[in-house]
């Protein structure tokens, strides 16, 4: 090890149970984050301190004000900007000689075993079911250490799985929860601090399991409720002869459809055809002039970059305290066109952020709402190749 | 006499218990197992939502059941014949971040 890393490195190397070995360990272990929002916040902020030789941090989302309060990797000159990449600058500020790559993509079955495959360690730090089961399979399938962690109000939840012959997350929960009994931060809320924390517990984890000092939290469940102050660590189930992918006949030997899955297309389309259009039909809505309203729900700092000429902006977490202007909108323009309603239509960069503002939409009434796949992306790619969107 | 168990609530099954996370009740005789508790605890004690609680006889799916602080799986899920003192917990599984 150089001089100037066993300098830089000295405070950890002090410790007794800690030494040179364990810091060259780190240097030549790579670790994979998924997700750069509250959780991997403080989880890559720590990690590319830590002294590891090389991260990857996968996001495919854009930092929002809405995040700040959690997102600390991210600041406000970061607004609009991919969080991976926002994620990646921070880390070469604070340590250079870090290697850090940045996936600026969604994972799904089709690219998360090739993202996965050159990591060692991987942290779930994502915020939905169907991606917490997909980065369970593929590291059950790459054979990868997983730590897992969630975060929601004032409560936390993390685990290490896939660890010296350990449960994976299947063997908990062999059976996704019903759509519709999940909720995530942009419905529940989340205390900043909260996912701060278990992003720390998953650093922590990583450094250690990465130093061989091992794992704490395998076929452990570690529960933190800052409400009540408590902290539980509960045994769990060991790895079980049964489960469908790391048992002994598994049934599934390649990535399947994760949204089928969870149920998730039920839950986010009921009426999946009128759920969702394509761009190319939307360019036919606009060509025979349809009567529609057209909502770009992305923050307005994205949104004053490039825009479609009809569209009217509120952000996704503005919908609901904007219900009602959207249904006198759609009355206005309804009434225009003399007919009894006319559909609304949402965008956004990707179509994520529109997807997830459909229920939003629904709890505030009977919304005739639609989103457009693929979005300003795939509107940029398909139709008009001179959007100024990246 | 009925036992006494302290029940315990996290990642929001408490919002359908009376918003509280932790209590003590006094059981009748005639429930002896988890699965007796979870059917008693529906009918007397949830205070909406069934469906977010229930699922054929048992728990719903993304719900993690804990005899005194270990996997209900490991102590012999719904057959496991409640004590004095227990202290049973469900917790949903948080999916946020």
């Amino acid at each position: 090890m150089s001089k100037e890393d066993l300098d830089r490195y000295s405070r950890q190397i002090l410790m007794n149970n800690f030494n040179k070995d364990s810091q060259l360990k780190l240097l030549n272990t790579s670790v994979l984050i998924i997700g750069a929002g509250g959780l991997g916040s403080t989880a890559i902020l720590y990690l590319g301190s830590a002294g590891f030789g090389r991260i990857g941090i996968v996001d495919n989302d854009v930092v929002e004000e809405t995040n700040l309060h959690r997102q600390v990797i991210h600041d406000e000159t970061k607004i609009g900007l991919s969080k991976a990449v926002s994620a990646q600058q921070t880390i070469k500020k604070l340590n250079s000689k870090c290697e850090c790559y940045v996936y600026k993509l969604l994972l799904t079955s089709e690219n998360a075993l090739s993202v996965i495959k050159p990591y060692d360690i991987v942290i779930d730090a994502t915020d939905n079911v169907c991606a917490t089961y997909l980065i369970n399979d593929a590291c059950i399938l790459t054979n990868k250490i997983l730590i897992q962690a969630s975060a929601l109000r004032m409560e936390g939840q993390l685990s290490v799985f896939n660890y010296n012959n350990g449960p994976c997350y299947r063997c908990l929960n062999p059976i996704p929860p019903p759509a519709g009994t999940v909720t995530k931060c942009n419905v529940s809320g989340v205390l900043g601090v909260v996912p701060g924390i278990m992003g720390c517990f998953q650093a922590v984890e990583a450094i250690k399991i990465a130093a061989g000092l091992g794992a704490n939290y395998s076929q452990k469940l570690l529960i933190y409720d800052a409400e009540l102050g408590k902290v539980r660590v509960v045994k769990t189930r060991p790895k079980q002869e049964n489960c469908s992918i790391c048992g002994k006949n598994p049934s599934i030997t390649s990535l399947i459809d994760y949204e089928d899955f969870c149920n998730m297309k039920k839950c986010t389309n009921p009426n999946m055809s009128k759920d969702r259009i394509t761009v190319e039909e939307y360019n036919e809505i606009l060509k025979v002039n349809k009567p529609h309203v057209l909502i770009d729900v992305r923050p307005k700092e994205a949104f004053q970059l490039s825009n479609l000429p009809n569209a009217i902006n509120i952000p996704k977490l503005e919908l609901s305290n904007n219900a009602q202007k959207i249904k006198d909108l759609l009355k206005k323009k309804a009434e225009e066109a003399n007919v009894s309603e006319v559909p609304l239509y949402l965008i956004c960069r990707s179509s994520a952020t529109s997807l997830n503002s459909i229920p939003i939409l629904k709890e505030q009434g009977n919304f005739k709402v639609s989103y457009i796949i693929g979005g300003l992306l795939e509107w940029k790619k398909k139709i008009d190749p001179s959007f100024q969107i990246e | 006499m009925g036992k006494n168990i302290t029940l315990s609530f996290g990642g929001g099954m408490e919002i359908l218990f009376n918003n509280t996370k932790e209590r003590e009740i006094e059981l009748p005789d005639s429930v002896v197992n988890i699965k007796d508790l979870i059917a008693y605890m529906k009918d007397e004690l949830l205070q909406e939502r069934p469906e977010l609680f229930v699922l054929n006889d048992s728990v719903r799916p993304g719900i993690i059941v804990l005899i005194n602080n270990a996997d209900w799986e490991i102590e012999g899920g719904l057959e496991y014949e409640l004590e004095d003192d227990d202290e049973i917990t469900f917790i949903s599984t948080l999916h946020g971040g």
